[in-house]
């Protein structure tokens, strides 16, 4: 079974590639190693798809194409927004606590 | 590759083996693709066998039960010093046997369902059997020898 409310890297980085615009494998990996410079290997990709189409976060767009893109849902925008509002609140007590704010 | 890919759950390739392929056409083929996938197996693998349960209990969990019965086998083997060599080999061929035959039942029980995966007219069933017959034939062996 699926737990939704964990996130591992990979998925979190896959979602906020979506979050811009429908993309096919090869392409979300390109967008998080332009972005982030991280490289995921083929199988964390598709590991990391799976799990997030299983929990209905992404689903993939029909297509005529032999790559077919996938595209966020509503469940899987709302759950990324609750993911960031976590990490801000994080990084929020942790610059306090350092005294950055 | 493709061969890497086979090795993925039969439901998981169907639906994204051609997709991966295309990825993997794409970085090509390194050792640390060839790691990465192999890890991708193993999670994919994981997954396909948590769903999964028999009798009420999860596949992958019934996985790590026989994995450590044959380790606790391997290591009581292990600590007989005046064992000598010939019946442990007679005893890890008798257990990977062992192992080999339930997992290759398990797989073909999901492929075919309960009633022909136990049959023995599947190549599956027969493979299954072969290895129980190894076992049998290994671990008398090591009764033998251990007498």
């Amino acid at each position: 079974m699926v737990k939704k409310g964990k996130f591992s890297e990979p998925s979190l980085l896959i979602l906020i590639s979506l979050a811009e615009t429908n993309r096919h494998g090869y392409a979300i990996m390109e967008d998080i190693q332009q972005t982030y410079a991280i490289q995921l290997g083929p199988g964390t990709l598709y590991g990391a798809i799976s799990r997030l189409e299983k929990a209905g976060y992404i689903r993939v767009i029909e297509s005529e194409e032999r790559k077919k893109p996938y595209t966020l849902t509503k469940a899987g925008s709302e759950h990324l927004t609750q993911q960031i509002e976590e990490l801000q609140k994080i990084t929020t007590l942790g610059s306090k606590r350092l005294g950055l704010l | 590759m493709k061969r890497l890919i086979y090795l993925y759950p039969k439901p998981w390739r169907e639906r994204y083996g051609e997709e991966l392929e295309q990825v993997v056409e794409h970085t090509g083929l390194s050792s640390k693709i060839i790691i990465d996938l192999l890890l991708g197996i193993f999670d994919a693998w994981h997954v396909e066998l948590s769903e999964r349960t028999i009798c009420g209990i999860r596949l992958d969990r019934l996985f790590v039960l026989m994995s450590m019965f044959n380790v606790f086998v391997l290591l009581q083997l292990l600590s007989l010093r005046e064992v000598i060599l010939l019946e442990q080999i007679a005893l890890i061929i008798a257990m990977l046997s062992f192992l080999l035959a339930v997992c290759v039942l398990l797989v073909n029980v999901f492929k075919l369902g309960i009633t022909k995966g136990l049959s023995l007219n599947t190549k599956l069933g027969k493979l299954s059997m072969a290895f129980m017959g190894s076992y049998a034939l290994f671990f008398v062996s090591f009764l033998v020898l251990a007498n």
